[in-house]
């Protein structure tokens, strides 16, 4: 096999809880390979620690103990070779939609167009919808053209439509080769996006079931193979409240 | 606060009433004119210092002194607070000592600033830029400081160069707060440098007030703390005018700040609405 694009190695993640006194555990000894390719989606229950995971591999927090490779290397810090996609939009309010996604790159603005928000580039973040904000966030991590994808449920509270043609968009992306990772509360996304599936536990959050899906795109919720795969990780998932 | 004043009728309830007394009590003959002239006396002496030219020139020698004094400390408490807010560890070098010297009225150093930097404009200078700089920097500081960590981790993961993180993230985030640090530095420097022409200087509306109570010109004493008064109303009218037009239209629209906005939008947000529809 490959060498891994990004790799936790026996990773741990403590915080100081809120008076400083005791501590929380949030990741314990995670060991963790993806390749480049894949399209990584993260199961857990709210509070496992899905969102530090994520942003360890970011760069964006340091383990507690333990390494983050990216392409062989000890992750330091962050790099626009891995986009993060946060999971509230975080855009700045005093910029416009086209100053947000420029930030980082000049391609922001062909970005807002796969986005389909071309036409509301000269609009400030507070004028838009939710879902365009995220759609913005999205356009803004994909500016600098990176090669992973760190997505922390960045579909959820969206509607319907809105959500699907998304899915459509982040499936498109990862098409084009890049890796993505991709941290959602919902099993029905993972099966239509995703190649792979890590389900963790409560917190503090180990993999308990790591999960290959080797169905063709696209993937048609319907059918008999999506709806075993779909009761197998109900199953699996039983007991731990998601 | 003072904007919405300006407008309402009733602002001009309370000095109509003391100037009727004043007026009355002047017409009546119960004003002894060496402690407290007659409106009309105040009226003549305002008439005579402007005919000479000589209250203008006294309100042009204190306002731009204020402007050098107060421009060199917007050029270092600006800096100073971005740097503070910034990288927070500075603050243990700059903390303390800031905040010892803030302490310090401005008017207890013209002694020492008339020793060090002569009775010439150089000790005014070091006033009004003393008066101010500490509100410019400590607001400043604070404005930055209070950013949402959310926007910092974004320039975190943008890998924002120094230069855009302080012109895409810090600058804007931090505006309201160092605007409010230069209205209230410039109020500072207003009152710190009459203080430093009434102790020593040959000009300026603080000389005014002192070279008229030598001569015991009553009237001329007061013509000067009108045009104080006034002046330092304008000026901060000015500001609020001025904070109001330059709010970015993002905060013109979510929420007022701190009641300083009123109802009406600019034409500025009128056309940002119809380009986004
Ligand atoms: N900066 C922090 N300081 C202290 N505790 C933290 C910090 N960040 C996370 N935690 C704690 O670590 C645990 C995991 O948090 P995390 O945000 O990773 O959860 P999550 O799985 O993303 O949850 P959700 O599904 O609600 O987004 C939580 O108990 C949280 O309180
Ligand atoms: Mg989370």
């Amino acid at each position: 096999m490959a060498r891994p694009v990004l790799q936790l190695e026996n990773v741990s993640k403590k915080f100081n809880d809120g008076d400083g006194r005791g501590t929380i555990v949030a990741l314990q000894n995670m060991d963790l390979a993806i390749q480049e390719g894949e399209f990584v989606t993260i199961i857990g229950p709210s509070g496992c620690g899905k969102t530090t995971m994520l942003r360890i591999m970011a760069g964006l927090t340091a383990p507690s103990s333990g390494r983050c490779l990216y392409k062989g290397k000890e992750v330091s810090g962050p790099s626009l070779e891995r986009g993060y996609v946060f999971q509230d939009p975080r855009l700045f309010p005093w910029l416009t939609v086209l100053d947000n996604v420029r930030l980082a790159g000049n391609k922001g603005e062909r970005f807002l167009a796969k986005m389909h928000l071309s036409e509301f580039k000269n609009a400030f973040p507070h004028e838009l919808s939710g879902g365009m904000a995220k759609r913005v966030a999205l356009a803004r991590a994909l500016a600098p053209e990176p090669d992973v994808l760190l997505l922390d449920e960045p579909l959820t509270n969206l509607d319907l439509s809105t959500r699907s043609s998304l899915q459509k968009e982040l499936h498109n992306i990862w098409q084009q080769g890049v890796t993505c990772i991709l941290v959602t509360h919902d099993i029905d996304e993972a099966l239509t996006l995703g190649t792979r599936l890590i389900l963790l536990s409560q917190r503090p959050a180990v993999i308990q079931h790591d999960i290959v899906f080797d169905l063709p795109f696209p993937r048609n919720l319907k059918s008999e193979e999506c709806q075993h795969w779909r009761q197998k990780i109900v199953d699996l998932t039983m007991g731990v409240a998601y | 606060m003072l904007e919405k004043a300006k407008y309402s009728w009733q602002a001009w309830v309370i000095p109509c009433i003391v100037i009727l007394i004043w007026f009355v009590l002047g017409a009546t003959g119960r004003l002894n004119a060496g402690v407290f002239p007659t409106i009309g006396e105040v009226w003549d002496a305002f008439l005579y210092l402007t005919g000479k030219g000589l209250l203008t020139e006294h309100i042009i020698d204190s306002l731009s002194r204020v402007l050098v004094g107060f421009g060199m400390a917007i050029v270092v408490g600006v800096p100073l607070g971005i740097l503070m807010g910034w990288i927070p560890a500075s603050q243990i070098w700059f903390g303390p000592i800031l905040h010892f010297l803030r302490q310090v009225p401005p008017t207890a150093w013209i002694p020492l600033f008339l020793l060090w930097f002569g009775i010439g404009e150089g000790s005014k200078f070091a006033v009004i830029f003393y008066a101010s700089v500490f509100p410019i920097a400590i607001n400043t500081a604070l404005g930055v400081q209070q950013i949402p960590n959310e926007y910092w981790e974004v320039s975190r993961a943008l890998c924002l160069p120094a230069g855009k993180t302080l012109t895409k993230l810090i600058l804007p985030g931090s505006f309201q707060a160092i605007f409010t640090g230069l209205r209230l530095g410039m109020g500072m420097s207003w009152r710190a440098l009459v203080a430093a022409e009434m102790l020593a200087s040959s000009s300026g509306l603080g000389y005014l007030i002192m070279s008229s109570r030598s001569l015991a010109r009553v009237d001329e004493m007061l013509v000067g703390i009108a045009a104080i008064g006034f002046i330092g109303m304008f000026i901060d009218i000015l500001f609020v005018g001025v904070q109001k037009r330059m709010l970015p239209i993002w905060q013109l629209r979510s929420e007022p700040v701190r009641g300083e906005v009123h109802g009406e939008t600019s034409p500025a947000v009128g056309k940002r609405l119809q380009e986004v529809q």
